[in-house]
């Protein structure tokens, strides 16, 4: 590969360490392959000396997916980036592992087309690594997860076979369904280095409605309402009490500081139908206690009634050192039950969480503000994400919604799945990977 | 020694990495050495005792190119820029600078030295590299394409005072900067012709020199002190409305990053904040009082589209975006033609370019296809860097010419 795309230097070690997850560990190489052959000849090596490997794209994952825990390889798949095809008849694209999602959204935009999964950091995030996580995104709620846009996949396996997944086709029956096996595996199963996509039509407009709740029941029966009116808005995103206070405190927009949430409701389609539903959402709102509705009509209205809700990360994250944004996510009826569990547990560990969601789809994002360097409150931390993860289970939900299992959920994955999920999981990981080099410490 | 601050500020760093996505050396590399969050935890490191002083370490951290794009863009708030400034101070004085760079500081610090060095440069240029056709380069940059220095110091042109057109409505102070003063002084006529034309007196103190932004930024702080404490002695006075830059970059360091500086090294950052409250990018003055200029010469000129370009300095860290576009949406025969990415760095960043030659190369093709992506005939910007960038490496057949916002004015008054 050649000395320039190789890296043993101590500062590279030193950052390829690392994630947003708080452990580090050290790697013993950085590796920057451009092919899938020189993927397939580096896992040979790996795999005749059992030498760990951890494939890495931009290193933006929230569970600590790409911490090399074995020490090892990272296989940074950064610098395979290129957009390979966009085929406008059939509504496909394919590409590397490397490219970020936004430059993927900003070309396939030029032909009015969308790939929908965008997670909150698609700028930086690439495509690899959200088929790694299965990432979904704020319009999950209409348009689904990463896994519902994979046709196909090239996967170098542990051994350095290629193993080619699906096609390109939407329909497609043939053989296990082994591309969506692969998808949200965290490297854990093969190194994912070519992708097929599916893509869809544009929208041609979109609407966004605000409401303000004073009672956080009420917000709930409004989201109930709107999902059983058959609309099925593109976005429905939830503040709570403690972020709205700390964004007005910041931003000063003149959000009310007295209530318990707001919601913000966007529907996308064709202008016509769009006043429709509005009229529809804002009943609904109303019959359900909500006050201070707006409407926004323009691009700019919208961004206006949004940027609360783009800064709350930002703001929420500025009042402490450390933010650790989880992701528990319950069935949409217990939405409220578990917001306010979460307000519960903030009050018995003495910590400030704030809570965004995207609301539609019961997918909580609690934000824990802390101080690493205070043993105490890192203690508290750890007992209250437990507790968090506890709650949404017994709410019938689920440890992960978008984020993945990686280092941080691993050792609860067996609250979730049952024994024999557990073997079954556990066996693919044996046949797939036997030698266990496929990023170790991870997932299973 | 970092200051206490910048120590803590280390600890607010999510690891989330939303500043690779503005980062222009890891758009460039693609390898996150060259990346703010890289750089930033092997900072961290450095100070934990987790690595040593190397000359990797100094390359990884020597070739951002300090365009602030990070800092702007991380949620957390910190302010990686100053991190990395006294980061580059622990590697200077470690490791010292190059000989190359030893020779600039010598002549930034001593006008002299650099106004016997332009005449030398002047020299051959017109005697040599014109004449024998000479197509060396200059990092990427053709000898010819170049810009010829002035014949004569601006400063030593123009006086003390410029007294104001008509009724006085004003008097500031003007920072000329080594690059109007030796090379543009186009731009400074410009300056001079529009502010006087407002009413506004300005006055020029003669023995203002560089303001050791290329100096400090390197790492070289206690070197800097000398023209910075010149500096605030002359431009710090109360009798004066504003003080006015034409170059990004000097704005940069007056309203910001020498106040920083005074307050990292424990010394008194008053006089730095009170001057730093006074500058003003030329084009601030400007447009705020644009409709009092009488602008009737543009009628008569044949249109042309203009593209502008955010120099770093102007629109991070002077916050300057809005004012230039004011101007040249206001000139009758201009139509302003927004190019993508227009905040982007344009790959230059001073000794950037010349000591980073493939990765300045990366960042300034793409800016160059942004801007030829508008189809502009010229490109309007703020900083007398980026003009060296964008007209060295834009001169094929039909590519735009480069100016100064305040050229157009100009020219375009009656």
């Amino acid at each position: 590969m050649g000395k320039e795309r190789a890296s043993t230097r101590p500062e590279d070690l030193a950052i390829y360490s690392l994630d947003p997850h708080l452990e580090e560990h050290l790697p013993d190489i950085i590796l920057y392959p451009l092919s899938t052959e020189e993927v397939s000849a580096i896992m040979k090596v790996a795999y005749r000396e059992a030498i760990p490997v951890t494939p890495r794209g931009s290193g933006t994952n929230l569970a600590g997916q790409t911490v090399p825990m074995r020490g090892g390889i990272v296989l940074a798949m950064t610098r395979m980036n290129k957009i390979l095809e966009i085929d406008r008849e059939n509504r496909v694209a394919r590409v590397e592992p490397g490219v970020i999602n936004f430059d993927l959204q900003q070309e396939v935009e030029k032909f009015r087309l969308m790939y929908p999964p965008d997670p909150s950091s698609w700028r930086t995030a690439t495509m690899g690594g959200t088929v790694g996580t299965n990432a979904g995104g704020p319009k999950t709620l209409k348009y689904g997860v990463t896994r519902d846009y994979l046709l196909g996949l090239t996967v170098v396996l542990a051994n350095g076979d290629v193993l080619k997944t699906g096609g390109r086709t939407i329909k497609n029956v043939t053989g296990y369904d082994l591309t969506r096996l692969i998808c949200g595996s965290e490297g854990t199963l093969g190194i994912v280095t070519e992708i097929v996509v599916r893509l869809v039509p544009k929208p041609v407009a979109s609407r966004t409605i605000m409401a303000h709740f004073p009672r956080l029941e009420s917000s709930s029966d409004a989201v109930a309402g709107i999902i059983k009116s058959g609309i099925v808005p593109t976005a429905l995103e939830l503040m709570d009490r403690v972020v709205i206070q700390a964004v007005e405190a910041d931003s000063h927009l003149g959000l009310p500081t007295n209530v318990d949430a707001i919601l913000l409701i966007e529907v996308d389609g064709e202008p016509e139908g769009l006043d429709l539903q509005v009229a529809r959402i804002r009943d609904i709102l109303t019959s359900n206690q909500a006050s201070g509705i707006q409407t926004a009509s323009s691009p700019e209205e919208a961004e206006r009634l949004w940027t609360g809700r783009r800064a709350a990360f930002s703001v929420m994250a500025r009042l402490r050192p450390n933010a650790m944004i989880e992701d528990a996510t319950v069935p949409v009826s217990n939405l409220t039950a578990m917001v306010r569990k979460i307000t519960e547990i903030a009050e018995r560990h003495s910590l400030k969480i704030g809570v965004l969601a995207h609301a539609g789809d019961g997918n909580l994002h609690p934000i824990i503000l802390f101080d690493h360097r205070d043993k105490g409150e890192l203690d508290r931390v750890e007992k209250a994400t437990e507790a968090i993860f506890r709650e949404a289970l017994a709410l019938g939900g689920t440890l992960s919604g978008e984020h993945g299992i990686g280092m941080t959920k691993a050792p609860f994955l067996d609250l979730e799945l049952d024994p024999v999920a557990m073997a079954v999981t556990k066996r693919l990981k044996q046949s797939l990977d036997p030698k266990g080099i496929l990023n170790p410490g991870k997932f299973v | 020694m970092f200051a206490p601050s910048v120590v803590e500020d280390l600890h607010n760093c999510l690891k989330c990495a939303a500043c690779q996505a503005v980062c222009p050396t890891y758009q460039a590399t693609r390898m996150e050495r060259y990346a703010p969050r890289g750089r930033i935890q092997m900072v961290k490191k450095y100070l934990e005792g987790d690595l040593a002083i190397t000359k990797s370490l100094h390359e990884a951290l020597a070739s951002c190119i300090l365009c602030e794009s990070c800092a702007k863009a991380c949620p957390s708030g910190v302010r990686l820029d100053r991190v990395f400034e006294n980061m580059r101070m622990e590697l200077h004085e470690a490791l010292g600078p190059a000989l190359p760079k030893r020779a600039l500081f010598a002549a930034l610090k001593n006008p002299m030295l650099m106004r016997l060095g332009a005449r030398v440069a002047r020299f051959g240029q017109r005697f040599f590299v014109v004449p024998l056709n000479i197509n060396w380069k200059l990092g990427r940059i053709p000898v010819s394409r170049l810009p010829t220095f002035n014949q004569q110091s601006f400063r030593g042109r123009m006086g003390e005072v410029v007294p104001a057109k008509g009724r006085r409505s004003g008097r500031v102070l003007y920072f000329t900067g080594c690059a109007t003063d030796l090379i543009n002084e186009d731009v400074g006529l410009s300056v001079v012709k529009v502010l006087t034309t407002l009413g506004i007196e300005v006055i020029i103190p003669q023995d203002q020199v560089c303001c050791a932004v290329p100096i400090f930024l390197s790492g070289a702080r206690r070197e800097a002190l000398p023209n910075i404490q010149k500096n605030l002695a002359l431009f710090d006075r109360s009798d004066v409305d504003a003080i006015v830059v034409d170059c990004a970059t000097c704005g940069g360091g007056l309203k910001k990053s020498i106040p920083h500086l005074m307050e990292d090294l424990g010394l008194d950052p008053e006089p730095a904040w009170r001057v730093s409250a006074k500058v003003r990018d030329v084009s601030e003055l400007v447009a705020e009082r644009l409709e009092e200029l009488p602008l009737r010469a543009g009628q008569r000129r044949e249109h042309v589209d203009v593209t502008y370009h955010d120099p770093c300095h102007l629109v991070r860290s002077m916050g300057i975006s809005k004012e230039p576009r004011k101007i040249l949406a206001s000139l009758e025969d201009v139509s302003l033609i927004e190019m993508p990415g227009s905040d982007q760095c344009c790959g230059g960043a001073g000794a950037f370019q010349f000591e980073h030659v493939e990765m300045s190369a990366a960042v300034t093709s793409r800016k160059k296809e942004n801007i030829l992506s508008t189809g502009a005939r010229l490109v309007a910007t703020g900083c007398p860097g980026c003009n060296l960038t964008l007209s060295g490496n834009l001169y094929g057949e039909g590519d735009p010419a480069v100016r100064h916002t305040i050229q157009l004015i100009a020219e375009r008054l009656e």
